[in-house]
């Protein structure tokens, strides 16, 4: 039968509106964020420009005091590492156009900077591990239980300070400790004292306890070579120090001569590894 | 010749990465920046202040880990082949291919080990760990045998 004549989107195409689009905008495909639970935050008050993270010095002392003696002395001394800080900004022009027909907001615009900015926290912390004396190395192979167990008692065997120690590797370092709970003991430590971690949810950063460590799975572990990343055993808010001249800043500008805004969002830290102690890199296989 | 590699860090910051080898052989990567700031080094970096731009002027090792064994691949491989040559230029070229530096799509070979410097094998021998790990020995001429009783039992020496 023939297509009649009347309404259609061809002869009412002027009532039909453009592409509909979701008001609701996906986030960017990057790692949660492990920087916030897992550094040693401080804030620098003003009238410095570098910051020191100090500690005392192990101190051993057995002599015995004789009778009518008189005490010698001990020495108690203390290291420290030391930051400066950097400003790390992001600067955009937002548009009147784009606030017009995108329907972007200042605010909107602020709070996408804010996450960029979190983002290079986050990367910046992790690529702290990098400068770890204390390393397992097993370059160019995967991890597997015999493995990690070595290195969390090498790192145990340094004395750490006392809080949660979490082990943090990129999604395939993780893995592998998954497949050695599966494939050991004929798959009884998926139902046992693996079950946590492997029954843990593969989306989410933070993926369970096992053997008394966390552990969290990231992309933005730092690479070391070819095929290899840095995972790393550390002792949470005790190994790797960010210390803040000023968390977050946000500032528009109206520009002279153009149509829109000037925006800037900026944070002034330094990052240094506080106490070796408390961190082990683990070299593997990252994918 | 410098002994880092220069990349851009998030938000294009200026980063480097300075590649080193520990007492026990292992090459390590460590990064380091204005505001990441390495335990394991001695940086030196310069803002232009009317520019805003940074320059990385010098980065090496502490000299307290040199003492102990750490080292630089760049010394190791000057050790080797002197200023520039053609073992250290191809590190140089494979780091860039690496996805430390950014290269997309990266490199997933490791660098190849019949040119790495002859420091890193030495290492990986255990000629720079720090403690005395020779076996003990005394001479058998100083061993002491004890008489065995049961011999001494067979051939009437002693009463049982």
């Amino acid at each position: 039968m023939a297509t009649q004549a009347g309404f259609n989107t061809t002869s009412v195409n002027d009532l039909i509106s453009g592409v509909a689009i979701d008001d609701l905008i996906m986030g960017a495909n990057v790692p949660a964020h492990v920087f916030m639970g897992l550094a040693k935050i401080v804030d620098v008050p003003p009238g410095s420009d570098t910051y020191r993270f100090p500690r005392w010095d192990t101190v051993s002392v057995s002599a015995t005091l004789a009778e009518s003696d008189e005490a010698a002395f001990t020495s108690i001394t203390t290291s420290a590492e030391s930051v400066n800080g950097s400003v790390y900004p992001v600067r955009s022009f937002l548009s009147d156009e784009a606030q017009h027909d995108a329907k972007l907001t200042v605010e909107m615009a602020l709070a996408r900077q804010a996450e960029i900015l979190m983002d290079g926290m986050d990367k910046n912390f992790l690529a702290a591990i990098s400068s770890a004396t204390n390393t397992s190395n097993h370059t160019g192979v995967a991890l597997d239980l015999d493995k990690w167990e070595v290195a969390k008692t090498a790192i145990i065997a340094k004395n750490p300070n006392a809080g949660d120690l979490v082990f943090i590797g990129t999604p395939k370092q993780v893995g592998d400790i998954e497949t050695a709970i599966r494939s050991n003991g004929g798959g009884s430590m998926v139902v046992g004292a693996g079950s946590e971690l492997f029954n843990s949810m593969p989306l989410s950063v933070y993926r369970g306890l096992y053997n008394g460590v966390h552990f969290f799975a990231s992309t933005n572990v730092p690479d070391s070579g070819g095929a290899d990343a840095s995972a790393a055993f550390m002792v949470a808010g005790a190994a790797i120090g960010m210390a803040f001249w000023f968390r977050m800043k946000s500032k528009g500008v109206d520009a002279a001569g153009r149509a829109g805004v000037d925006l800037m969002s900026y944070a002034r830290y330094g990052l240094t590894i506080v106490n070796q102690n408390n961190l082990r890199e683990v070299i593997s296989l990252k994918s | 010749m410098k002994s880092w590699v220069e990349t851009k860090g998030p938000h294009g910051v200026l980063q480097g990465v300075l590649p080193v080898c520990t007492p026990d052989g292992v090459i390590k990567y460590v990064r380091f920046g204005w505001g990441l700031s390495s335990p394991l080094l001695k940086v030196e970096i310069e803002h232009d202040p009317e520019t805003g731009v940074s320059m990385i002027i010098d980065a090496r090792l502490k000299s307290a880990l040199e003492r102990v064994g750490w080292a630089t691949m760049a010394d190791l491989f000057r050790a080797d082949e002197g200023e520039a040559g053609p073992r250290w230029r191809a590190y140089l070229e494979w780091l860039k291919r690496t996805s430390m530096l950014g290269a997309d799509p990266p490199t997933r070979r490791p660098f190849p080990e019949k040119y790495l410097p002859s420091g890193v094998g030495e290492r990986r021998n255990g000629a720079h760990r720090a403690l005395d790990d020779e076996e003990i020995v005394i001479p058998e001429s100083e061993l002491v045998k004890t008489p065995s009783k049961q011999k001494a039992r067979k051939a009437g020496l002693e009463e049982t």
